[in-house]
């Protein structure tokens, strides 16, 4: 993906190009999910959140900073979303057992979704704020510089927090019985 | 307990960005080091877990919701909620054609106060009304047939801002807002322009997110 081709294309959707920011939409539209789904971890509640992002991505391009990444800026919304999200629930997503797959497949795409749901679960312990460095490290492939631009922070503090949201999850995991091979 | 500076080692390497300068270091500390043996390899196999999670895919027609959802002016323009008033006509189009709107609001058997030329024939076909009943918005939808063009009538309670779209073909029309003081039953109408023929999809959302979605067949009869 091209930050270049963003930047025009977020400078046709200004000039009211809707087809462009459709553009903007299929790019982003699988990472934002994947985002809001692995902090939210309901798919309803990501789809809706995605959703908004884009939204509000489409309200707010004016006050977009060209000077930085677009994909920075909407990952941000996507967090700052989900947060709110998890916030407006006011309940603590419960580590849930075990559950049956859904159909059958071969063992190892079982072993993959179990794996799957078992760090899902793990994450969804964590408090939002090291969740998400951890979502922005793994699941959005974001450097540190780019984690650090996303969250606003000094990159040296998102490196501290990545590391305790690592040592964090890695005890989640251990809870949940899915202890390092 | 790792030492800071050789944990920040350890999670450099994960992270692929160990500049090759400190490698040679890393080395040594892992090969003298037990307990930073070990926390390397699992920080290793936490990381070997989390890629091994595959991306979701995003839900079907994601990218036509949203571009449902979004106002036909230019992006950047800010909320487009109206004034609670409603007197105000907000004409937005997706798609090839701009069309029209037109907005009658009136409470259950109050003023109409809106465009004259709204709903004045006498007794044309309407589709049977639909329910909608969510926190958000309730009440009931129909659509109705004139010569000159096709409504959605809306006699709804619109509880939080709300965002109504009607689509049909290449037409859609949309209304935002908050109808009058919470609870208030009120009448819109939505006018879609003669010609399109197909069914009418009726979209509510609130806050940015999907609230309902109700289908309607026009009328068949004479106008």
């Amino acid at each position: 993906m091209s930050e270049d081709d963003d930047a025009e294309l977020v400078r046709r959707c200004v000039r009211g190009d809707r087809r462009a920011f459709e553009r903007l939409v299929l790019r982003y539209q699988k990472p934002v999910y994947n985002a809001a789904l692995r902090m939210l971890r309901h798919p309803e509640d990501a789809r809706d959140v995605a959703q908004t992002v884009f939204l509000k991505a489409y309200e707010h391009l004016a006050d977009y900073d060209p000077t930085h990444r677009f994909y920075s800026w909407i990952y941000r919304i996507a967090l700052n979303e989900s947060i709110n999200q998890l916030n407006g629930r006011k309940r603590v997503a419960p580590v849930p057992e075990d559950e049956p797959s859904d159909g059958p497949g071969p063992e190892q795409v079982l072993d993959a979704q179990l794996s799957g749901r078992r760090i899902q679960a793990a994450l969804m312990t964590l408090k939002d704020e090291y969740r998400a460095v951890i979502v922005l490290r793994h699941f959005v492939d974001c450097s540190y510089e780019e984690m650090a631009e996303v969250l606003q922070l000094p990159e040296k503090t998102v490196k501290s927090r990545l590391f305790s949201a690592r040592q964090l999850l890695r005890h989640a995991l251990q809870q949940t019985g899915m202890t390092p091979p | 307990m790792i030492d800071e500076r050789i944990a920040e080692l350890i999670h450099a390497d994960i992270d692929g960005c160990l500049p090759e300068a400190r490698r040679a270091e890393l080395s040594r500390v892992l090969l003298a080091d037990p307990e930073a043996r070990a926390f390397h390899g699992d920080m290793q196999r936490l990381q070997e877990r989390l890629e091994a999670v595959a991306d979701e895919e995003v839900p079907p027609n994601f990218a036509d919701s949203v571009m449902a959802a979004i106002p036909a002016s230019a992006a950047g323009a800010g909320s487009h909620a109206p004034s609670r008033s409603l007197r105000r006509v907000l004409a937005l189009a997706a798609g090839v054609a701009v069309v029209a709107v037109a907005l009658r609001i009136g409470g259950l058997g109050g003023e109409i106060d809106g465009t004259a030329a709204v709903g004045t024939m006498a007794s044309p076909p309407a589709s049977a009304p639909v329910t909608i009943d969510r926190p958000e918005v309730s009440g009931s939808v129909q659509l109705r047939q004139t010569a000159e063009a096709l409504f959605v009538d809306l006699d709804v309670a619109l509880h939080e801002d709300v965002q109504i779209v009607a689509v049909q073909a290449n037409s859609s029309v949309s209304f935002s807002g908050r109808a009058g003081a919470a609870r208030d039953r009120q009448r819109l109408t939505l006018e879609l322009p003669a010609g399109a023929s197909g069914p009418v999809s009726v979209r509510f959302a609130s806050h940015g997110r999907s609230i309902g979605d109700v289908q309607l067949e026009p009328p068949v009869g004479r106008h």
